[in-house]
């Protein structure tokens, strides 16, 4: 167990998440990736679960060197990241890569990369760091103002082909700003703008003449959003809609057993998108519950975190992280037992993905950094004495 | 620390216990969910709907071949493709429509010249008009062909979009011609006829049901693959049918066919020892007056055999020593009485004497005297006559391999229509119905000493090249008489070609013939008296000696003046007998005798095919280009190797060492129109390889073994 320690530091808890995440992930890729790899690999049905598993370990190997890098470090670099991502994701726009009409992803080295999930990591991180900075002008309109145009930036280049992606970017860095002490004002005022932008936005897809935009996103959005409303029953969001709660449905309990998936064959992509469905149908309500827990979990950890620490940088960049990423998970969660509309959102760590394991990875591996940096503080606080606080608080000065 | 700083701690966590009492409320709210879905629990949801995700779709093997006994290929399948159109087909706007109509008409009326570009315009235009959704606007189209088509505009668009797609068809392809082609058959809409008929069940591929389950996009994926879930293609059936002595057969029969002016024949050569049919021929004149093959007389027609029948009586009365060949009878000039019916001898080109014995009855085809000698041993006991009739399996319906549509009449004493006159008209062959073949048996049993072989038209049943059921010769009846009676009636049969009836008609005949002629006079229509109408026959064997075949030849209404058996039937047993013992008696005496090779010599085409028969002959091989679809075999040290060949679309392929089948897929593949030469390997082809392919290329691809 020593040994154990010595090598993960950091919060055991978070380790535990991130191992009973994997493993679902593994199991449940490796069952429902048959249809793929009986489309794509000649029905080589090992092809997918070494390349999640490929991932993983790289992911891992990822959040252990991340997780013993020095906080003062990533939070340097991370503003030159984001940068690099909006970047990136304005060339996705113009030359990404297709996959099911939706431009997302840019091919390297035979992988396909999508920078949202570089984005998504890397604006958390800039806007605890802005955040944290500007705590005694948190009332002020051109902080709030800045921020936005940061997150609209990231934002916008997302929205023309993954609307979901973009609004859950949008609410992680809503609740942010909200947890961060911006105004509660302007959240309101935010909030507001946001459903009147639906609201214009729907009415908009009912007006144009779908005709015209075959080639585009809107006619899925307005399928999608018209099947989430109850006015589409035979479409194809319908059905997958359909299709999930019937995975779910006959789960039961304690579940049909590992790969006894049979709604993997009906639900498009079982391995990401719906995989939330699969674990249900294979592992029951249990492993649905268990999932749940995680994700809960990783927000209680991330408290417990803010407690302990004295920083409000780390305490933000902790919970922003932890928030964005349960955030996703529940609401792909909600997507899969019919509850939310159909989106294209992976369940971190769980869903085959290259680019979201490895992004989430080094979410996870700054979480559990931040952590081990506030148990090694913890552990100097109680050898040095009370002291000791005055001094952190000034290197928080130093940081911001 | 100052105060300030603690409160943005405190607010910070505040807000951050909002929000995390938000997501547990939610992830609360998911457990709740689930349990409702898992307890039936939502509206609009029921587990019923997952039914809709699967359908059983059927999936047929390809129709197995049928070849000849000698090898050659009779009939077999090849793939064709039919273009459908669902011209509603959603994602198919007017303006898309309009735009491609232009060019895709103009493509189709320059390939399909049925119709012109306007015309094909106006077609597509109405059928979307009338919003037809299962349009087939091509049809019979070769392989080549189709994935040509699929390029043109809306074609080649996805079946959603453009609304076209294609079905592949198997196409039966014959190669004899008229040649036995009543006897192959073929099956259409549920009517069963010849070989294709009666051995449906095992020539059709095996339809399985696949389960199958749909994927996102409508993409249907089999739930279950491998043995057992995959159609099996169908058998492949040998007949017994002599390419050559087919040929032979039917020559000759059309030939006396059209010089007597008859309305229909056949002609049936049978193996003496094994009862297997070697050659089968129907031909009827067809309103051009040529003659087809159109109904299965050989099998079919029963009818009133006539004197052919006499040697049945002889049978009986040597066999119950009623009399001996030598045992004379008074012939009253030619006329006698049984009752008010009048039994006359034909006169022409003879005097009559005063008494024949029973060895000039059958010579010499008397009426008077055959019935006669019968109607005198039977006339209170025509049971034990009849029995005779029983032992040689004619009162039943023939179990041959082509089944018969009707059966034979033969009566019995109980019967209401049996009177004092049936008896002598049963001896010289009326009142009785039999179909050829029944009458062949007889006489090949006769020839084979004494031992009735059921005749037989399929030899082997095979499945991709290997034989899974050999189908030997079947006795019916081991001893129809005794060797003495057989002797005997041998020698009447011998001596009937020697001096009697038919012996003008084989003065020029290579071979000894033994056999019977046989004139009937056909029944009216109506079933009352008899007509002006004649049925002419021969049936017989050769060498009279050494028996090795048996023929008979039946010629129906000839209308050219001669009437007889021996002037139109006997000539063509005799060209029959000429053309088999010149070409394939005298010079080969060991006609089936094979040749043992230890490695097939060497093989062109589809893996798949070829494989399965490396396997089974357990011959070793290399299989470097598995993948391919046509590959080649070298025959290196007594190991095979395969290497792929690729076919250069545009240009004629080199069909050398391909078996028939192989060719014809290829050259339908490649929008060829083939015809096939002889049987056995491709060794010469009409046009080159290499050269390019112009519209409606015919070839014709040479066979030999």
């Amino acid at each position: 167990m020593t040994t154990f320690k010595s090598i993960f530091k950091g919060d055991v808890y978070i380790w535990a998440i991130v191992f009973i995440l994997s493993v679902m992930g593994v199991l449940t890729v490796y069952s429902s990736t048959g249809n793929l790899a009986f489309a794509k690999q000649q029905g080589n049905t090992e092809f997918f679960l070494l390349r999640h598993l490929g991932f993983i370990v790289v992911g891992l190997f990822i959040m252990f060197v991340v997780h013993n890098i020095p906080f003062k470090f990533y939070s340097k670099v991370s503003n030159a990241l984001l940068a690099l991502s909006v970047i990136l994701l304005g060339f996705t726009l113009f030359f990404g890569y297709n996959i099911n009409n939706a431009q997302r992803v840019i091919p390297i080295f035979g992988f396909t990369f999508q920078p949202s999930d570089m984005a998504k990591v890397f604006l958390v991180m800039f806007i605890a760091r802005y955040l944290s900075k500007k705590q005694d002008e948190v009332d002020n309109v051109k902080v709030f103002a800045k921020l936005m145009g940061v997150i609209l930036l990231v934002i916008l280049p997302i929205i023309p082909e993954n609307l979901s992606t973009a609004l859950v970017i949008m609410a992680t860095s809503t609740i942010l700003m909200f947890i961060g002490r911006i105004k509660t004002k302007f959240i309101l005022a935010l909030i507001l703008m946001g459903v009147l932008a639906a609201v214009s936005f729907y009415g908009f897809l009912k007006i144009v003449d779908m005709n015209k935009y075959q080639n585009t996103r809107l006619p899925t959005w307005e399928r999608r959003i018209d099947s989430f409303l109850g006015k589409d029953k035979s479409g194809d969001s319908n059905y997958q809609k359909t299709q999930a709660k019937i995975a779910i449905a006959t789960g039961g309990f304690w579940g049909k057993g590992p790969g006894n998936s049979t709604q993997r064959n009906y639900l498009p992509h079982p391995y990401s998108d719906f995989i939330f469905a699969i674990i249900v149908e294979e592992y029951g309500m249990l492993g649905g519950m268990v999932l749940i827990a995680c994700f809960i979990g990783l927000i209680i950890r991330a408290l417990k975190m803010v407690v302990d620490s004295q920083r409000s940088l780390a305490a933000l960049i902790v919970l922003g992280i932890a928030i964005s990423t349960s955030f996703q998970a529940l609401v792909h969660m909600g997507v899969s037992v019919g509850k939310l509309p159909v989106t294209g959102l992976t369940l971190p760590l769980v869903s085959m993905g290259g680019t979201s394991i490895l992004f989430n990875s080094i979410a996870f591996g700054i979480m559990l950094g931040i952590s081990r940096h506030i148990q090694e503080e913890k552990l100097k606080g109680s050898t040095t004495g009370p002291g000791s606080v005055t001094e952190t608080s000034n290197n928080d000065h130093e940081n911001a | 620390m100052t105060a300030n700083k603690i409160n943005t701690r405190k607010e910070i966590l505040n807000r951050s216990r909002i929000i995390f009492a938000c997501v547990a409320l939610f992830g609360l709210y998911l457990v709740v969910s689930i349990f409702r879905l898992q307890h039936g629990m939502e509206k609009d949801f029921s587990i019923s709907q997952e039914r809709k995700n699967t359908r059983v779709s059927e999936q047929t093997g390809i129709r197995g071949n049928i070849y000849a006994g000698d090898g050659g290929l009779l009939a077999t399948s090849v793939p064709t493709y039919d273009l459908l159109w669902d011209s509603r087909v959603n994602a198919l706007t007017d303006q898309h429509f309009t735009e491609k109509l232009d060019s895709l008409s103009y493509l189709l009326a320059r390939n399909f010249k049925k119709r012109n570009k306007q015309e094909w315009a106006a077609k597509l235009i109405q059928l979307r008009k009338s919003g037809h959704r299962y349009y087939t606007l091509l049809t019979d189209l070769s392989f080549d062909k189709i994935k040509q088509v699929k390029t043109w505009p809306l074609i080649r668009e996805d079946k959603y979009k453009g609304g076209f797609w294609t079905i592949e068809e198997g196409k039966r392809m014959y190669f004899m011609g008229e040649m036995a082609k009543r006897a192959i058959g073929y099956t259409k809409n549920g009517v069963n006829v010849g070989l294709e008929g009666a051995f449906d069940s095992m020539l059709k591929g095996q339809t399985v049901q696949i389960v199958e389950q749909r994927l996102p996009g409508n993409i249907w994926r089999p739930l279950k693959v491998g043995v057992g879930y995959e159609a099996e293609n169908g058998k492949d059936i040998v007949t017994t049918l002599d390419t050559r002595f087919q040929d032979i057969t039917q020559y000759a029969l059309n030939k006396a066919l059209v010089q007597h002016r008859a309305d229909h024949g056949c002609a049936i050569v049978m193996e003496v020892a094994t009862g297997q049919i070697k050659a089968i021929a129907n031909l009827k004149r067809g309103q051009d007056g040529n003659y087809y093959e159109s109904m299965n007389y050989a099998v079919d027609q029963f009818m009133e055999p006539g004197s052919t029948f006499k040697i049945i009586s002889a049978l009986a009365l040597l066999e119950d020593g009623e009399a001996t060949p030598s045992d004379s009878i008074a012939t009253h000039r030619g006329k006698i009485k049984f009752y008010d019916t009048e039994f006359k001898d034909d006169e022409h080109n003879k005097t009559i004497p005063r008494t024949y014995t029973l060895q000039e009855c059958v010579e010499q085809s008397s009426n008077v005297g055959i019935s006669q000698f019968v109607d005198k041993a039977y006339r209170n006991k025509p049971s034990e006559f009849l029995s005779h009739l029983e032992q040689l399996g004619l009162t039943l319906k023939p179990n041959f391999d082509i089944p018969s549509s009707n059966h034979p009449v033969v009566l019995d004493p109980n019967n209401a229509l049996w009177s004092g006159v049936t008896l002598p008209s049963m001896s010289i062959g009326y009142a009785t119905r039999l179909s050829p073949l029944q009458l062949l048996s007889v006489y090949n049993a006769i020839a084979n000493s004494g031992q009735l072989m059921n005749p037989y038209l399929v030899k082997e049943i095979r499945q991709n090249g290997k034989v899974i059921n050999q189908i030997s010769p079947k006795i019916i009846n081991k001893k129809i008489c005794s060797k003495r009676t057989n002797k005997q009636l041998q020698e009447m049969l011998r001596g009937v070609v020697v001096r009697g009836t038919a012996q003008n008609a084989f003065k020029e005949c290579l071979v000894d013939v033994a056999g019977k002629t046989g004139t009937a006079r056909i029944i009216n229509k109506n079933g009352r008296g008899y007509s002006n109408r004649h049925m002419a026959s021969f049936v017989g064997y050769f060498p009279a000696d050494k028996p090795t075949y048996s023929i008979i030849v039946v010629v129906n209404e000839p209308s050219a003046g001669d009437i007889y058996g021996a002037g139109v039937a006997a000539p063509v047993f005799r060209d029959i007998a000429n053309k088999i013992y010149s070409a394939h008696i005298r010079i080969q005496p060991e006609l089936i005798a094979q040749e043992k090779r230890s490695n097939p010599s060497p093989l062109k085409g589809n893996p798949n095919r070829i494989i399965p028969i490396l396997d089974e002959l357990e011959i070793p091989y290399n299989n470097e280009d598995g993948d391919s679809e046509w590959v080649e075999s070298q025959n290196e040290a007594g190991t095979i190797s395969l290497s792929s060949i690729s076919h250069k679309s545009g240009l004629v392929p080199d069909f050398k060492n391909m078996g028939a089948r192989e060719a014809l897929i290829l050259a339908n593949k490649m929008g060829l129109n083939a015809r096939i030469s002889g049987y056995g390997r491709v060794y010469q082809q009409s046009i080159k390889p290499s050269t390019r392919i112009h519209n409606k290329i015919d070839l014709t691809l040479f066979l030999k073994p």
